[in-house]
């Protein structure tokens, strides 16, 4: 189990010339605690500078937190054992990152770029590595024979996508961390790769964490999971994937919703929440709520307090930010009303 | 109502070390005016290649081998002079790419960029900057701050809305977005579709989208053309095209995209690669995908036919 707590991370920003440069500090992340086990899938969502892939790669421990702590099985990441911990966690945990033409070293052979993690975690003995490969692009649907000896651009946007979730398997993680891993991919390309990982994940019995920016793409993957929404590095909503989905409760996820394309015809529109302001706001200017500068329910509670994340008093698992959340049915389904 | 657009029989190939390419291959649709259409399909379908098409720019080494495009009046595009497509550009028909960021000269605040427009097609500049303040008020951007404002200054989504006001700056009569909001954020995706919708509801201009996303463009669309290795495949009104599609292929995509409520059963991948366009087989692309294909589908190309008001599909199975 992953036991994430209260974790922050800020960057330094430097800004201006060399005579009059200041700082500036971003919290990237702020205060997120979450609990994340074996066999559990969650989608972490948010539009882009929200924070969720800085809080993906802290817990895939390539970004060490500024505060907060994350625990695995008991122990803390980042604690005493140092290097050897730290190769311990990368086998526990892996990031499988979004750009699959960034991913993969373009002058290596497909096979090539399975050598060094199975050998450097000796995963096999030196013999086997040809057999696991090819069982591994098995796994993730491809034929070993037709990608094994090509190079990543001789492969299509969707092979690699593949390629790069067999490389995050090739330690044996418990824990895969899936940064937009769809994103790159055409839309009709993204269902089979999400169902991939979904049945590799659910054998294997893996904690999944899907980070994106689509809910249609969040519902998919964390169907009887979790969603937690993120708003300028803050969880400000979370519950079970259908419970958010219908009713969502924060303004923000709501927003998001009624951004989502969707199908007329098959969906249909019931109610729709438009922010302020259609652009990101930077830094948080006042204590209140982050949302507050964008929010249409904002008064001066919203400027002064910050809300805090609490349970809903009918479904105790969904937690919301807010001062004024009210559920809200956003998206109906029209093939179950016609039939 | 009269064609602002005609493509007839147009076919491009891209000469390759493997053999030629036929990323488009004999292919005819037209727009109407004030119609606004969307060209769908997977990466490598040859939508793109049809987008260049139109403003005869097809990428090197393509080559365009065979068919027409016609504009309104009869001006046939490949027979114009440079410099008369230079004109007709902008003016008649414009562009927006997909990363609006490479298409605004990093170098030149956004006013200068509309005083190159005007300048370039005789018209004066100060009813350029007034144009495009009043097209910049109705995309909510901030005219007085944007206007001086060099693009690295701007987020991604206040480009892209920069980008299609200086698309409709000239008063064009058609406008061809390829995939234009494919690099936003969910929430200016939202926002840049219903800047477009009011402007298309609002004019007589017609709008060409090419996408993968059938559901970003639904709302935007009156007809929808599918492509699949470099033939249309399917067309007709958007609201059939996707309550009621007919190729299998159609049915697949639509079929692909998840719902935000109720049952995800029906919801599947459709399975294997997109076609290969350097080994298309003899008969229909997309047999090797198909769950209803039959021995004939495999060593006889279908042919395009009218399958309903509107409508057109090309499959032996229907």
């Amino acid at each position: 189990m992953m036991k994430i707590r209260d974790v922050s991370k800020h960057f330094t920003v430097k800004k201006g010339s060399s005579l009059s440069r200041t700082r500036q500090i971003v919290r990237a992340v702020q205060n997120v605690t979450l609990d994340w086990d074996l066999g559990d899938f969650v989608a972490i969502v948010g539009e882009s500078g929200c924070g969720k892939s800085t809080l993906g790669r802290m817990l895939a421990g390539i970004t060490p937190p500024t505060s907060g702590t994350i625990t695995l099985d008991g122990e803390i990441l980042g604690g005493a054992r140092g290097g050897a911990q730290r190769k311990a966690f990368a086998r526990m945990a892996q990031l499988i990152p979004q750009d699959p033409y960034a991913a993969l070293n373009p002058v290596r052979r497909i096979k090539d770029l399975f050598y060094d993690p199975l050998s450097y975690h000796k995963m096999v003995p030196r013999g086997q590595i040809q057999e696991r490969v090819e069982e591994l692009l098995t796994m993730v649907g491809l034929n070993p024979a037709n990608v094994m000896n090509k190079y990543p651009n001789q492969l299509s946007g969707g092979q690699r996508q593949r390629v790069v979730v067999a490389r995050a398997l090739t330690v044996d993680p418990k824990f895969l961390i899936a940064d937009e891993s769809v994103s790159m991919v055409d839309v009709s390309l993204r269902i089979g790769i999400m169902d991939n990982m979904k049945a590799i994940s659910r054998q294997r019995q893996l904690g999944l964490m899907f980070i994106t920016h689509d809910f249609r793409v969040a519902r998919y993957i964390a169907q009887g999971g979790r969603i937690a929404v993120m708003y300028l590095g803050q969880i400000i909503e979370q519950g079970p994937t259908e419970e958010v989905l219908k009713q969502p409760m924060h303004p923000y996820t709501q927003a998001l919703i009624s951004a989502v394309p969707i199908l007329e015809g098959r969906e249909q529109r019931v109610s729709e929440v438009l922010p302020k302001s259609y652009e990101l706001t930077g830094v948080v200017p006042h204590e209140g709520c982050p949302f507050e500068p964008r929010c249409p329910l904002a008064t001066d509670i919203c400027v002064k307090q910050a809300p805090e994340l609490e349970a809903d008093p009918v479904i105790a698992e969904h937690l919301v930010a807010c001062h004024f959340s009210t559920p809200r049915e956003m998206v109906r389904d029209l093939r179950v009303t016609s039939a | 109502m009269s064609d602002v657009v005609q493509v007839s029989r147009l076919s491009i190939v891209f000469p390759s070390d493997q053999g030629p390419v036929k990323a488009v291959d004999n292919i005819s649709f037209t727009v109407r005016e004030g119609e606004s259409i969307g060209i769908v399909g997977e990466s490598g379908s040859g939508k793109s290649t049809v987008a260049f098409a139109l403003f005869d720019s097809v990428p090197d080494p393509g080559e365009i081998t065979g068919g027409e495009v016609t504009y309104e009046g009869g001006v046939k595009l490949f027979e114009l002079s440079e410099e008369a497509k230079r004109r007709f550009y902008w003016s008649k028909a414009s562009m927006v790419f997909q990363a609006a960021q490479n298409t605004l000269n990093p170098i030149l605040r956004i006013s200068q960029q509309i005083e190159d427009i005007a300048d370039a097609h005789k018209m004066d500049k100060r009813a350029a900057l007034a144009r495009a303040t009043e097209l910049f008020d109705t995309m909510y951007i901030d005219s007085g701050r944007v206007l001086s404002a060099y693009p690295h200054e701007l987020s991604g989504g206040m480009k892209q809305r920069v980008s299609i006001a200086l698309a409709l700056l000239l008063g064009p009569r058609l406008v061809v977005l390829d995939e234009p909001t494919t690099a936003l954020d969910v929430i200016s995706q939202a926002a840049v579709l219903r800047i477009l919708d009011n402007v298309r509801r609002e004019s007589a201009i017609s709008f060409v989208f090419i996408t993968h996303d059938i559901s970003v463009i639904a709302h935007v669309v009156d007809r929808v053309i599918v492509m699949y290795g470099g033939k249309i495949v399917e067309t007709g009104p958007v609201e059939k095209i996707v309550a009621n599609p007919s190729h299998p292929y159609t049915r697949g995509l639509i079929a692909s995209i998840p719902p935000l409520v109720g049952d995800l059963s029906e919801t599947r991948a459709l399975p294997g690669q997109p076609a290969n366009l350097l080994n298309l087989p003899k008969g229909c692309a997309f047999a090797d995908r198909c769950e209803l294909k039959q021995q004939r589908c495999l060593t006889e190309m279908p042919q395009i036919r009218t399958i309903g008001p509107d409508a057109e599909a090309a499959c032996h199975v229907l």
